[in-house]
């Protein structure tokens, strides 16, 4: 027979451990919740203040291969270089929005923009994840560039053409296809929704 | 007294010029002159190939021991007064060795070694005779080594790569090499001749070199190895073209004269290195080939199948772990299936696993005399087939060229190119295949000098009954193939008549 205080004891113990496993498992999803907000790298915001304006931005449809526009607001610089690279910056994150019809990965970036040849020429130099996890066709590559030319040349006068450079550095394709050595005009036709 | 002046400015001035024109031939001379080739030596090892400069000093040849040991493993080389030492650290071992400024005497692992001249640095680097190099790399790696002194060319351990030659008689003569391990030699061609110049690969001759072949059209073969380079020469008498297959193992060279050319073809013309130099090359066969004679004969009109991709280059990855390297291989198979029931010769530029470069394919599409060119890819984005033509944003001037740009080649062939692509949507609409006309500035599209066509296949826009699968199925693919068929025959009279 077990003494009475014994029992109770007993009961007492096995219900801290029970409480204290509930809170454990509490405890590791709230340590989840903190770790995914965390790895989202997202940008934000465009880190700039002041008024905004009506952006044009060509969205990419991968399903149909087509182009749609899109305005969007957006505070923009006045330098024409900072404001192509934060005009640019609005496309691509509206690309990766979440119902994107054109995904692009969460790291993908442009580090800057150059306009040369009197402004009719901007340089557009992307990060290494732009390209490295850019998805591989034709026709996604093709659309990407249509894009970037587009929304440069709808926002940003005086441009004619562009070119993308990655890291700094010319290289032969974006993903397998699309000719990086070539300069896209920013009047290209496609199929435009 | 002024007429006498007048002479002698008229004979300074006449000095003068001739004194410019010698100038200006002089300048023009040394301007043209080839520039000395950099020497270099090739490594071959079982991990790792690789070529290192070569440099002289005092008439002597020098490689920098940096350069030679560094791809073997971390190499660190310290410094200390007249002393150098090195220290290789590979995974499971490591090797030391020291060197002295002006000693001809080394110790590596412990032990002296003669490098038969004497060790120098220029402050930064160190430099080893290059008569050393082979029992340098032996003490490195404990392995036996075979250099090749003449060539350059340095094998480390049991690494060479045979090969044997078979002639296939037929319509047309093939010439088929089989390598030991895969190869992807450098191609070239230039009239009656194929070059396949190795870089990497420690490719070492046949039995009997050169070999003669009793063939009409690949007349023989020769193996030569310089400055850290191996090239198996083929001599043809008519146009030829490499292509690649069993993962890169075997390269088949198709010599072929043309059945009928016109007689004007035949005397026209002195050869050009230019993409647009093929009418040359054929015009020039049939005189090589002999009067009189028959030649096995490839049709005078037959479509070039480049399936994109290939060997270390898997391109997109198109879901359920398929490749578009094998997809456009095997839609590229089929198109030749298909032209071969009605007729038409087709070539693929690979039938295999082959690596092959945009330039490499641009160059051997060039030097063959087909009539179409046609690229294959694959995508799963979109719906049906994309048909891209060449576009050329800046615009070109083709009026009174002789050579064409090579990145802007196919803007001379821009409406054959287009009308065959407007006759593949035809067909594909009658087929009810969606397609969508492009354009775009893809390689090696851009730098081909005959009507070409990129095709990019994705899945079907809606599944009929018979098609299950999209667009790895068999009767899809079978269906654009059919497609792809019938415009090239739609468009094979104006092609030919070009």
């Amino acid at each position: 027979m077990v003494p009475r205080n014994l029992a109770i004891t007993i009961v007492i113990l096995l219900a801290a451990l029970a409480g204290m496993g509930l809170y454990g498992l509490h405890l590791r999803r709230q340590a989840v919740e903190l770790l995914k907000t965390n790895a989202n790298t997202k940008p934000v915001a465009a880190p700039v203040s002041g008024p905004t304006e009506q952006v044009t931005v060509f969205i990419p449809d991968d399903d149909h291969g087509t182009l749609s526009q899109r305005t969007v607001a957006a505070a923009l610089p006045s330098d024409p270089t900072l404001r192509a690279r934060e005009v640019l910056h609005v496309l691509i994150s509206q690309w990766q929005e979440s119902d994107s019809t054109h995904p692009i990965g969460n790291n993908a970036d442009v580090n800057e923009v150059f306009l040369v040849d009197n402004g009719k020429t901007a340089v557009v130099n992307v990060n290494a994840a732009f390209a490295d996890e850019h998805r591989s066709g034709i026709m996604v590559e093709e659309l990407t560039m249509a894009a970037l030319a587009h929304t440069l040349g709808a926002n940003i006068g005086g441009i004619q053409q562009m070119k993308l450079i990655v890291d700094g550095r010319e290289r032969e394709t974006l993903a397998g296809h699309a000719n990086l050595m070539d300069f896209y005009p920013t009047n290209l036709e496609w199929h435009s929704e | 007294m002024s007429s006498h002046v007048l002479g002698r400015t008229f004979c300074y001035a006449s000095a003068l010029r001739r004194y410019f024109q010698l100038c200006l031939v002089a300048i023009l001379l040394l301007g043209l002159s080839p520039a000395a080739e950099e020497k270099r030596l090739a490594v071959y090892t079982a991990q790792t190939s690789f070529t290192i400069p070569v440099s002289d000093h005092d008439g002597q040849e020098y490689v920098s021991l940096t350069d030679l040991v560094d791809p073997l493993g971390n190499a660190t080389l310290t410094r200390k007064g007249n002393r150098w030492k090195l220290r290789v650290a590979a995974p499971g071992t490591t090797m030391e060795a020291e060197f002295a400024d002006g000693d001809e005497v080394a110790k590596v692992r412990g032990k002296k070694m003669q490098l038969g001249r004497a060790f120098r640095s220029d402050g930064q680097r160190g430099y080893v005779p290059i008569e050393s190099v082979a029992l340098l790399m032996s003490a490195f790696t404990r392995q036996a080594t075979d250099f090749r002194e003449n060539s350059r060319r340095l094998f480390v351990g049991n690494v060479n790569t045979t090969y044997t030659e078979e002639i296939t008689k037929g319509n047309p003569n093939k010439l088929v090499l089989h390598f030991s391990a895969p190869v992807n030699p450098t191609v070239s061609t230039e009239p009656g001749r194929v070059r396949l110049t190795f870089n990497r690969e420690p490719v070492i001759p046949p039995g009997a070199n050169p070999q003669s072949f009793d063939s009409q059209t690949i007349r023989s073969s020769s193996f030569s190895e310089a400055n850290g380079e191996a090239e198996i020469a083929i001599a043809t008498t008519a146009s030829a073209l490499a292509t690649f297959s069993d993962n890169g193992r075997t390269i088949t060279v198709t010599a072929s004269a043309p059945a009928a050319q016109p007689a004007q073809a035949q005397s026209t013309g002195t050869g050009a290195a230019a993409p647009g130099a093929q009418p040359t090359q054929a015009a020039k066969a049939p005189q090589a080939a002999g009067a009189g004679t028959q030649v096995p004969a490839m049709p005078r009109f037959f479509v070039l199948v480049d399936a994109a991709h290939g060997g270390d280059d898997p391109g997109a990855t198109l879901g359920n772990g398929l490749l578009e390297k094998d997809v456009t291989l095997a839609i590229a198979r089929r198109i030749r299936a298909d032209l071969e029931q009605r007729g038409i010769t087709a070539v693929l530029l690979r039938d295999g696993d082959a690596t092959l470069s945009l330039d490499q394919r641009a160059v051997n599409a060039n030097a063959s005399r087909a009539s179409l060119y046609l690229c294959i890819h694959a995508t799963t984005f979109g719906t049906g087939v994309h048909l891209y033509s060449a576009r050329f944003s800046g615009g070109v001037k083709l009026a009174n060229r002789v050579f064409l740009p090579w990145n802007s080649a196919q803007a001379a062939y821009l409406d054959p190119s287009r009308n065959f692509q407007a006759t593949l949507v035809t067909e594909l609409n009658a087929r009810q295949i969606h397609s969508q006309p492009l354009e775009s500035t893809l390689e090696p599209l851009q730098s081909i000098a005959k009507p070409a066509l990129t095709i990019e296949v994705a899945e079907p826009a809606h599944l009929p009954a018979d098609i299950q699968e999209g667009l790895s199925s068999v009767a899809y693919q079978q269906q654009i193939s059919a497609a792809v068929g019938s415009a090239i025959a739609d468009v094979r009279g104006s092609l030919e008549a070009r």
